[in-house]
């Protein structure tokens, strides 16, 4: 007679629910887990945004967040007994771990949007109230009585540096800020040898790991993400991103991570840059061999594939100088799929701001001529059937009134092209760092404006594609109908929020 | 970019904050990594509270803290 045995692993990777996820094969609805639950209770929210996901009998998801998915195999090719575990599978395999690692893109809800919709309905996020009871879960705290040592890293770890409470109440033993695939070994040997561990790592530029230490996952990931670079050249002041060296992976490390996916059985692909449009780019001119070569890669392990994040600079000048979008879309639209999606920043609408905190966003195009390159890249998204999600940045340092009635005009000439706007208040990241937070108290009529311009453009494109594209077919009729429930809900918020606006200033 | 260096700091002993003097070795630094060994703060991550403005600044190496 066999009998089987639990495997056992000296480190666990995690995250709560709200990252540990699939959103129901469709990425955008990972947003809805940065905004507290409007008009429904909080488990139904949670239903419709974080499902959870397919795990084996050991409780090892089948698609785990993308950089926990690094953190792994970083470790695994080091030798390590690690693996990732579903939240609700921690307990079982806490009795036996000595480090538990956890990574977040929003640890406290304070990055945007998430910061926005707390700060607007006075209400916690639900990925803040899922972070935090996970943390209080009594596994957790008995295996931390027990010497389970604690490390946090990802996107947000900065954000522990202003939760500082919590880091105490948590018994964090390390937080990791920074790309994490060569400080992780060492930090792990240290753990599992009893060693002193530090209480903080920053990895700055010169340690961020070459395209040839970057380990390849060795289990799928959340929607089939995969990199396909890192870094940005833009400059940007608000953003992060910037701070680190460009690097392309090579055709062959995509195509590796690919077939992990497809081997998992996932149908999508996501290709994952800040500028997708600028893989193998010489600056910033666009190289069309080898971005026709990655989207047919794609294309054939998966029926659908969309873009992480574009430029709308790159957006326009590369159908205007090769008709690359045309090119590229002819490769990715087919029976499988009618739409490609993308998240994209906008920012502003003003020049003069343009020119303050990112001169560069518009190149090849003079900053002058941004709203102007907004507009015609917009133009060429809606007619090759790529749907933007934007995105725009309220209370930048220095924003006058001028600078929103830009933005506001703006919004006016994009009314017609299928997207949706979603205004996110300035997190002070980058080489911003040092600057105040947007609060509530700094909100106004201005604010109001753009905002509302957002709130009926985004509610009027959510109909069309809700109607035209976004989760066909009758599997998808349940969240179809709570989507569809959820936007006719804002719609009627929104008329009232109308109708308080203009009671106000009517006196 | 040479590679680590560290420096231990005993607040108690300082003339100065630590935040003034961690700064002062960062920007004199040319290494890649700085190790900080901080003794005698008392509550380790009020250490890290007192430091949490010049960590939130852009830092051009890696930093890593440690506090007893």
């Amino acid at each position: 007679m066999s009998s089987k045995t639990t495997p056992t692993f000296d480190i666990l990777i995690t995250s709560d629910r709200t990252m540990m996820t699939n959103h129901h094969g469709r990425e955008f609805l990972g947003f809805v887990t940065t905004g507290p639950p409007l008009g429904l209770p909080e488990k139904i929210w949670m239903w419709m945004c974080a499902p959870k996901p397919k795990v084996d009998e050991v409780g090892r998801p089948v698609e785990a967040p993308y950089g926990l998915r690094k953190v792994e195999a970083a470790l695994l090719d080091a030798g390590f007994s690690a693996a990732i575990i579903d939240p609700d599978h921690l307990a079982r395999h806490l009795r036996h771990a000595k480090v538990l690692m956890i990574g977040h893109h929003d640890y406290f809800a304070l990055n945007s949007p998430s910061i926005e919709w707390w700060l607007l309905t006075g209400k916690e996020p639900v990925n803040r109230r899922s972070f935090l009871r996970l943390m209080r879960r009594p596994e957790i705290r008995e295996a931390k009585r027990r010497g389970l040592k604690i490390i946090v890293g990802g996107p947000a770890a900065w954000q522990w540096l202003w939760n500082t409470n919590f880091w105490r109440e948590f018994g964090i033993d390390t937080v990791v800020d920074g790309e994490a695939e060569r400080v992780i070994i060492e930090l792990a040997e240290k753990a599992l040898a009893g060693e002193e561990l530090p209480l903080y790592v920053y990895v700055g530029p010169p340690d961020t790991p070459r395209i040839d230490e970057i380990p390849e996952i060795k289990g799928a990931s959340v929607n089939g993400l995969v990199e396909i670079m890192r870094g940005c050249p833009r400059n940007c002041s608000f953003c992060p991103v910037t701070l680190r060296p460009l690097r392309f992976y090579p055709l062959d490390k995509i195509e590796k991570e690919m077939q992990v996916n497809a081997r998992a059985g996932l149908r999508g692909c996501i290709l994952h840059s800040e500028d997708v449009l600028l893989y193998g780019a010489k600056g910033l001119e666009p190289n069309p061999d080898a971005l026709i070569k990655l989207h047919v890669l794609a294309k054939k392990y998966f029926k659908t594939l969309a873009w992480s994040h574009v430029t709308l600079a790159e957006v326009r000048y590369a159908q205007e100088r090769s008709n690359l979008i045309t090119k590229l879309t002819e490769v990715v639209l087919d029976e499988n799929q009618d739409y490609l999606g993308v998240q994209i920043g906008l920012e502003t609408g003003s020049v003069r701001l343009a020119k303050e905190i990112m001169p560069a966003k518009a190149a090849p195009y003079s900053v002058e001529e941004w709203p102007e390159t907004v507009e015609r890249a917009m133009a060429i998204l809606h007619e090759h059937r790529i749907i933007p999600a934007l995105t725009l940045i309220l209370g930048l340092p220095n924003e006058t009134e001028e600078d929103l009635i830009a933005t506001a005009e703006l919004l006016d000439k994009l009314r017609d092209y299928r997207s949706l706007i979603v205004p996110m208040f300035f997190v002070p990241l980058g080489q911003l760092k040092s600057r105040s937070w947007f609060l509530r108290e700094h909100i106004k009529d201005e604010h109001i404006e753009v905002m509302r311009r957002c709130l009926w453009h985004s509610i009027r494109w959510a109909e069309d594609m809700l109607s035209k594209f976004y989760l066909k077919g009758p599997q998808h009729a349940p969240l179809r109908l709570v989507l569809k429930l959820f936007v006719s809900y804002v719609k009627w918020r929104g008329r009232q929020v109308e109708k308080w606006l203009n009671s106000i200033r009517t006196g | 970019m040479k590679g680590s260096e560290t420096f231990e700091f005993e607040i108690s002993a300082e003339d100065t904050p630590i935040e003034t003097a961690l700064e002062k070795r960062l920007k004199a630094s040319t290494n890649r990594r700085v190790v900080v060994k901080i003794r005698g703060g008392g509550d380790r991550i009020s250490v890290i509270e007192r430091l949490r403005d010049l960590l939130s600044a852009n830092i051009s190496r890696t930093v890593v803290i440690y506090v007893e």
